[in-house]
């Protein structure tokens, strides 16, 4: 990952600026908007991951975009030949799904469940979207993978 | 048309500064940078104070949404249990529930 490279930061920073667009429509339009976008974004992401290390066995210890370091202990890459979306693309997504999906929202709605003195509601809201959030990660990750695996 | 510019802008270098702070300071034993985005991120939406003004929507669904992340989070601790790093996965997860909610509950606290 080359940051030196112009467009790598244009493909992370528009990435970045539709995530946050499609996040606002539909934190605006739905009830449990960042619930949403954040459990989607978070199994988009796990396939995004999945599909970089399927993309070439020598960046196995790369780290992503994401900071998540690639490879390691996760098991046998696949072949590189099944590698079919350009680098910057994955650039791309990586910014989407970070932006699309937000932390601080729901930290501010969990204190302020707190800070009305509904203790049981704040760290409910918190634990709902690890719940979801979580398994779709890994859900994400794991499609992506058996997909790939397939072709 | 200026707040829709702010948005776009802030938008766009809040991800940017996401990114860099997480490919520079994250590593194999804590995602330093990720951590220290989302928790500075959940204070300063604290100071904002939930009000519901343009300025508002650009800073805190424009940079702080962006600045701060999920995906990363839940996809970090997904590897860590995949790698069988139970114990750093559940330390990483809880430290950013409790230390992002105690962070945003300061910046309220604060705001009032």
């Amino acid at each position: 990952m080359d940051f030196k490279n112009f467009s790598v930061f244009a493909a992370v920073a528009l990435g970045g600026l539709a995530g946050a667009l499609v996040r606002w429509g539909i934190e605006e339009t739905l009830p449990q908007g960042v619930l949403i976008v954040n459990t989607l974004g978070s199994a988009l992401l796990g396939a995004v991951i999945a599909a970089w290390q399927s993309r070439s066995n020598s960046a196995r210890h790369e780290k992503l975009l994401t900071g998540i370091t690639a490879g390691d202990n996760l098991g046998p890459s696949l072949n590189r030949s099944s590698y079919r979306f350009s680098p910057r693309f994955m650039d791309l997504l990586a910014g989407f799904c970070g932006s699309l999906t937000t932390f601080s929202v729901i930290a501010f709605t969990s204190a302020q469940h707190i800070e009305e003195g509904s203790f049981a509601k704040g760290t409910g809201s918190l634990l709902l979207q690890f719940a979801l959030g979580l398994p779709a990660a890994w859900l994400g990750f794991q499609l992506l993978r058996r997909w790939k695996a397939a072709d | 048309m200026l707040a829709a510019i702010s948005f776009v802008l802030c938008a766009m270098s809040a991800t940017l500064v996401r990114v860099f702070a997480a490919k520079r300071l994250d590593n194999a034993v804590f995602p330093v940078g990720t951590f220290a985005v989302n928790i500075l991120g959940s204070f300063a939406l604290g100071l904002l104070g939930g009000a519901s003004t343009v300025v508002v929507t650009v800073i805190g669904v424009g940079v702080l949404g962006s600045l701060t992340t999920f995906s990363s989070l839940t996809n970090e601790i997904v590897r860590r249990c995949r790698s069988g790093e139970w114990a750093s996965a559940v330390a990483y997860l809880v430290l950013s529930a409790v230390c992002g909610v105690a962070a945003a509950w300061l910046g309220l606290l604060i705001a009032v």
